[in-house]
């Protein structure tokens, strides 16, 4: 025995389904199926669009989201390529360093001391917002913490 | 499944293009099942968030991108409606329709055809809701309602031909 669900639609059903199909398509439908159309449109009109506060925190969050996971394109240079580009300015950096200090630009002695942690800036703090871009939507208290400033 | 650069960068071009092409219509299945803002607003993030996390385990075969991310957006739908039903004190959350602008004697009678569909809306189950929503609100065709659902296609349009008459029917009665 066929189950139900394999069975073909019954053709007035067909007809109906396909009534509601053109009438969300913008098409013309049968007189007969009027009611069904206005119907159709009506429902179709009770769609709900997201706020655009939330349209425009959910595509930041997107694009950052998209910018962290996205390999970047393949590089053009091969190695050879890049050794090219980048010989030449060292290179001539090098060559106005020892223009300006003679061989004292290799001294490190005198150089002013790294800022010990202390006296370096604060550490930011990390934002949760960054790393799980449409994470803390799903609590609330998170979802209006990060939202953009 | 291991990809390479150029599979990894074009799979992740498509997660783009599905969720630009997607997010409206995401949101606006997931409300009219939830009829609440701020919680379609969280399931719609969550989906595309699972989506995002499980790139990966789309296949291809089993249909296509958007039959996917719906089938993720309606099981965290449902995970939200189950957590409700835990906590009945969220149901009371739900949103009143905004009121419509006055209108003039000519549109009178739509304004009472459409309060009648909101009002059928709001009394039919979960399932049949779903069903309008992923046709009149989310727009999928009858065979991607069908994969979303796990149904065939011909038991997609039976059941949802059924739901609109049962809300046709509760139309005519009040109007």
């Amino acid at each position: 025995m066929r189950r139900s669900e394999d069975m073909p639609l019954d053709p007035d059903m067909l007809a109906e389904l396909e009534a509601i199909d053109a009438t969300l398509a913008g098409e013309a439908v049968d007189p007969e199926y009027a009611e069904l159309a206005e119907l159709a449109l009506l429902l179709s009109s009770e769609r709900e669009l997201p706020s655009s506060e939330f349209v425009r925190t959910l595509d930041a969050r997107a694009a950052r989201r998209f910018s962290q996971g996205a390999p970047a394109a393949p590089r053009r240079l091969g190695r050879l390529g890049r050794f090219h580009i980048t010989g030449p300015v060292v290179g001539t950096a090098l060559a106005g360093a020892f223009a300006d200090h003679g061989w004292d630009f290799l001294r490190f002695a005198d150089a002013e001391p790294l800022p010990s942690p202390s006296q370096s800036q604060p550490r930011q703090p990390r934002n949760p917002c960054q790393d799980d871009a449409f994470q803390p939507f799903h609590q609330r208290v998170q979802w209006v913490r990060c939202r953009p400033e | 499944m291991v990809l390479n650069r150029s599979e990894e960068r074009e799979s992740w071009e498509r997660l783009e293009e599905l969720y630009r092409s997607s997010r409206d219509d995401v949101y606006a299945y997931v409300f009219t099942l939830l009829r609440h803002r701020a919680a379609a607003e969280d399931v719609t993030a969550l989906a595309f968030e699972r989506a995002y996390r499980r790139r990966r385990t789309f296949d291809r075969q089993r249909g296509d991108e958007r039959q996917w991310l719906f089938g993720i957006a309606r099981n965290a739908a449902l995970d939200e409606l189950r957590r409700r039903g835990r906590d009945a004190s969220l149901v009371v959350d739900l949103e009143a329709p905004e009121q419509e602008p006055t209108a003039t004697e000519d549109e009178d009678d739509v304004l009472l055809r459409r309060t009648a569909v909101r009002a059928a809306l709001a009394e039919m189950s979960a399932r049949d809701r779903e069903l309008i929503a992923l046709k009149f609100h989310a727009g999928l065709s009858n065979s991607e309602l069908a994969e979303v659902l796990g149904v065939s296609e011909s038991n997609a349009g039976t059941i949802l031909y059924r739901a609109v008459q049962k809300l046709r029917r509760a139309v005519n009665a009040t109007v």
